[in-house]
């Protein structure tokens, strides 16, 4: 994958890249009141926290006070946090719950995208190219195109199924730490992805390679 | 971590698109900035003692400036009303009691002395030989009889009940309630049949 193209990290990395360092000592020090070390673990973990918001509902103004939202509560209800799970899915289920509270808020509002900010810079790299490439058979299609598709088609995926797919497909999470997040069982995380990408499939058909 | 035997590699491939989106550059520290400035700002609120409230006009905006304007200005009118209040109840004591000192002529005459003292601010009938203020009693008690009442008709003061009529009424509005002390009338509101 090219260094310079910009993404998401995924799960056990940190926004560098890196593998990531245990957060125990932080949140026992940020449980104790301490702020620097609080901020430390939001600079750790907000690239995928604001990832699954911006994921679940494909608007980036939304995902950000989301993002905003769910680690302000993290910070108010760490005294609660035993360690029975590790502190990011912990944090995941809080921002899984904030945006799904969110979505049910606006559930009869019709959604919209708000693409214009992303980076889509790295639309004519060569490796991304050759990735359109393999995806599609139509060569007219621009990656800002693609995406448009891509969220539209996500948004149509019922919540539940939505969530799994970023967990999973584009986040990186395995299914028991989708599980977690989601308090169901792995089977059911299986299921659900499984039809999700049979639901994606059928969306997007026109655009991709059979 | 990702599925082996997964019947959708294209669906896959494309949800690998969406890692690439990613927010504006500089929006992370930002969000970072944003969360501990909320933080810091809620924790501060918390330590913040009752009476800080008051220094909020520096720092607040202008409808919280004039609420707490308003209500400083209320606050002082208060105390400047408590104040009078106060400082008139001990000055009226005090003349309630210069006005007890004074000597009073040997005899009073009771028959036309209805007044106002400072405690009781109606009509009050003076009383000797205590020589004690009291209020105007209410109905079904003892006033001294007011001199105009005493003679023929002359309590009117008008034409239309002079002579027999005069005194026809003044009887039936004050009767007396005894012979033996003609000059107290009992107060009624109501005209008894003779």
């Amino acid at each position: 994958m090219d260094p310079e193209t910009p993404r998401l990290p995924l799960h056990g990395e940190t926004a560098s890249g890196s593998a990531a360092p245990d957060d125990t000592p932080l949140v026992r020090r940020a449980q104790s009141g301490d702020e620097d070390a609080y901020e430390e673990l939001v600079r750790r973990h907000q690239h995928r926290i604001y990832g699954l918001c911006y994921h679940l509902t494909s608007n980036h103004e939304d995902a950000a006070d989301l993002a905003q939202d769910a680690m302000i509560k993290a910070w108010k209800a760490l005294r609660s946090f035993k360690g029975d799970s590790s502190f990011y899915t912990w944090l995941y289920r809080i921002a899984y719950n904030t945006v799904l509270n969110h979505l049910k808020q606006r559930r009869h509002r019709t959604p919209h995208l708000s693409l214009d900010d992303l980076d889509f810079n790295a639309e004519h790299t060569p490796e991304l190219l050759e990735l359109i490439s393999t995806i599609t058979p139509r060569r007219d299609v621009g990656l800002a195109e693609l995406h448009q598709r891509l969220n539209e088609a996500m948004l149509r995926l019922s919540e539940e199924h939505r969530t799994v797919v970023t967990l999973h497909d584009i986040q990186g999470l395995p299914h028991d730490t989708i599980a977690e997040i989601m308090q169901c069982n792995p089977g059911t995380v299986r299921s659900r992805l499984h039809y999700a990408r049979q639901q994606l499939q059928g969306l997007l058909g026109d655009f991709l390679k059979q | 971590m990702r599925d082996d035997q997964d019947p959708f590699p294209p669906i896959a491939r494309l949800l690998e698109l969406k890692r690439r989106e990613t927010p504006p550059p500089g929006f992370h520290d930002r969000l970072r900035r944003g969360v501990m400035r909320s933080i810091r700002a809620d924790r501060a609120e918390e330590i913040r003692p009752w009476w800080s409230v008051l220094w909020l006009p520096v720092t607040g905006s202008r409808a919280m400036w004039a609420a707490n304007a308003l209500a400083f200005a209320g606050i002082a009118f208060l105390a400047t009303a408590t104040f009078q209040v106060l400082s008139t109840s001990a000055d009226s004591g005090a003349e309630v009691e210069v006005y007890a000192a004074l000597p009073l002529p040997a005899e009073v005459g009771m028959r036309n002395t209805l007044v106002t003292t400072p405690h009781a601010p109606g009509l009050v009938a003076q009383a000797p030989p205590r020589l004690e203020y009291r209020p105007l009693p209410a109905q079904g008690t003892l006033v001294p009889m007011p001199a105009a009442l005493h003679g023929s008709g002359a309590h009117t003061g008008s034409g239309a009940h002079t002579g027999s009529g005069g005194d026809e009424v003044a009887r039936q509005l004050f009767r007396p309630p005894s012979r033996k002390n003609p000059s107290f009338i009992l107060v009624s509101d109501r005209i008894q049949e003779p």
